[in-house]
């Protein structure tokens, strides 16, 4: 800290400090302003137009802040609109930070409910969606088995009942998390992890959904730059773990020469996709395909219950 | 040279599972450029002490995420809680803790936690027996709040939006609408019966909703969250009568709202300062100096003055 505060550390890394902190995340674009805004503040001379380098100044000067405190600045590259993000990322989970949430208790066990609807039910090796739609959402409202567990043990549920939550509370806690910056919703409705929210919670999902011990994991990563993916092209090969982002491919296929999966050797064609018809690209009739068997696949559940 | 200091202490302390996490603090603290903080660092790790020194620092910054975190959720900071979920065993060295996590809250983040005012003895009763057991006057209420000390430059609301908590838009309604009922409050000397504040929200439509949110919850929140007080007084038993029911202005609006949040709030919504104006609301919030407009030009400039002063007069 002393280094820190020694080498000229002002109210103006203070005060982007602050503003990182209250907006969770940010991108070039986003922090122009408000560095501009900090200049402005300092009353600084000569100002010219905030560069890239200015922007790396004040991270890493946030950074090397917020590090003393377990908090770090982590950055990834938005999987849709491939923009950089940099995100203010709590690194340990403990009591004192626990407390840092505006959800109540029975939003907090939906959402852990939802998290599990995205990363397991609607992400299974024949159809990974990674993503879920508000209606889809809903049927997660409440706890399962309720009547099953209030049978059983009313007596010990009873001061601690969850009772799930109302429709009109799915869609009020659907839209927070989506304003808080957790969730974004595509245009076809879908809704699914943000990039501060895959960074905040990677180390987080990995433990939860990817200890089966089996060869297959529900959370994959990009083979060219090692993120999470929950938007992009996998192998052809259903059984396969390879995925790529779309903006990794171009530069993987590159390094590899020739377009065969590199870990089992299927021809890559790159028609095959992670989380389809996000509302932008569905040209190829395999989207469509995989649309439709969606829908059965809804109609199946639905069926089931 | 450093480096090479580096490399012998992390050679010195590998034996010692306690002194894990000591070779990467050190790191950081040995840029170039920290050289002379280096051989006092020396100094210290040959004797015992540096354990107690790293254990404080843990809990320095234990404390500071602890600040962090219930600020967030605006949940009161309190010394009880601070010495249960942070201190433990400790619990004595809230002072010293106290004081250094103050000292880095304030030089890398630009905030401070500060101590609320005792909340005031409302009833005739209350008063009466504060002042028969005055001699047990507590300094203060061991409730604290986390404020921004930036300039008031570096506040406006381009740098530093509502937080996201859960979203920037509730965030900002929810600060100007608790600004504007504790501005009807403290205009109306502290004190505003529920019949008062309900035909203010009516006339301003907002005494069913708030946004998206029942005014009921809103005005709940507000008092949990201390900013205002509601008071209920019942008639005495045996008596019949109706429950009246007062709001107060809470710990947490005096501080973060304060006077000069009021003031600016006022002024916003008369548009013009006119003389007049001043002077009325000089009157009203029982302000008798009359060259206050210094002194309200002054606090406004000192960074006691709130993080909500934008949202206020925003709003």
């Amino acid at each position: 800290m002393e280094t820190l505060l020694s080498s000229g550390y002002n109210n103006g890394n203070r005060a982007f400090l602050q503003a990182i902190m209250a907006r969770g995340a940010l991108t070039f674009d986003e922090a122009c302003p408000i560095i501009e805004a900090i200049w402005e503040a300092e009353g600084r001379e000569g100002r010219h137009e905030v560069t890239e380098a200015d922007f790396g100044h004040y991270l890493s000067r946030a950074s090397e802040a917020a590090s003393i405190y377990d908090y770090e600045i982590r950055t990834t590259i938005h999987q849709v609109t491939k923009e950089r993000i940099y995100a203010f990322v709590n690194t340990r989970s403990d009591p004192q930070t626990q407390l840092a949430t505006t959800f109540a208790p029975d939003e907090l066990s939906f959402i852990k409910r939802l998290f599990d609807a995205i990363f397991e039910t609607y992400n299974s090796p024949r159809m990974e969606i990674m993503a879920i739609t508000q209606m889809q959402a809903m049927k997660v409202a409440r706890p399962p088995n309720r009547n099953q567990i209030s049978d059983d043990a009313l007596e010990a549920t009873q001061s601690s009942v969850d009772k799930g939550l109302k429709h009109s509370e799915v869609e009020a806690t659907l839209s927070n998390l989506v304003l808080g910056g957790w969730l974004e919703r595509s245009k076809d409705g879908f809704y699914s992890l943000s990039p501060r929210g895959l960074l905040e919670l990677r180390p987080w999902l990995i433990e939860t959904y990817n200890d089966d011990g089996g060869d297959w994991q529900r959370i994959k990563f990009c083979e060219a730059c090692k993120e999470l993916l929950t938007v992009g092209l996998r192998c052809n090969e259903p059984s396969c773990l390879l995925r790529l982002h779309e903006h990794c491919g171009d530069n993987f296929w590159r390094i590899h020469g020739g377009q065969t999966c590199p870990k089992c050797s299927t021809p890559f064609d790159g028609t095959r996709y992670v989380a389809y018809a996000r509302g932008r690209r569905r040209p190829a009739k395999s989207s469509q395909g995989r649309r439709s068997s969606a829908m059965n696949h809804a109609d199946e559940e639905e069926e089931d219950e | 040279m450093s480096s090479t200091q580096r490399r012998r202490r992390t050679r010195d302390h590998r034996d010692d599972p306690e002194e894990q996490e000591r070779p990467r603090q050190r790191m950081n603290r040995n840029d170039p450029g920290s050289d002379s903080d280096a051989s006092s660092q020396d100094d210290m790790d040959m004797d015992a002490p540096s354990a107690t020194q790293d254990a404080e620092e843990q809990l320095v910054k234990k404390l500071v995420r602890y600040a962090l975190s219930c600020e967030y959720s605006r949940t009161p900071i309190k010394r009880d809680g601070i010495k249960e979920r942070v201190l433990g065993n400790e619990g004595r060295s809230f002072r010293r803790i106290y004081a250094l996590a103050q000292k880095q809250l304030q030089e890398v983040w630009g905030m401070e936690l500060r101590e609320l005012p005792l909340r005031e003895k409302l009833s005739l009763h209350e008063k009466r027996k504060a002042m028969s057991s005055a001699s047990q006057a507590k300094a203060g209420s061991g409730t604290y709040v986390l404020s921004s000390i930036l300039p008031s430059e570096f506040r406006s609301a381009s740098i530093l939006p509502p937080s996201k908590s859960p979203s920037s838009d509730d965030e900002a309604t929810f600060i100007a609408f608790s600004t504007l009922v504790v501005s009807c409050i403290w205009l109306s000397g502290g004190e505003l019966s529920d019949q008062k504040l309900n035909r203010y929200l009516t006339r301003l439509n907002a005494d069913q909703n708030v946004s998206t949110e029942k005014t009921e919850a809103v005005l709940k929140r507000m008092e949990k969250q201390n900013y205002v007080v509601k008071r209920v007084d019942r008639p005495p038993v045996g008596q019949d009568g109706e429950h009246s029911i007062t709001w107060h202005i809470g710990p947490r609006a005096k501080d973060e709202i304060g006077l000069d949040g009021v003031m600016g709030m006022t002024r916003e919504v008369y548009g013009d300062t006119e003389p007049e104006l001043e002077k009325k609301l000089r009157a009203s919030l029982g302000i008798k100096q009359s060259g206050a407009d210094a002194v309200a030009e002054e606090e406004a400039g000192e960074p006691s003055t709130s993080r909500r002063e934008s949202g206020a007069v925003m709003n």
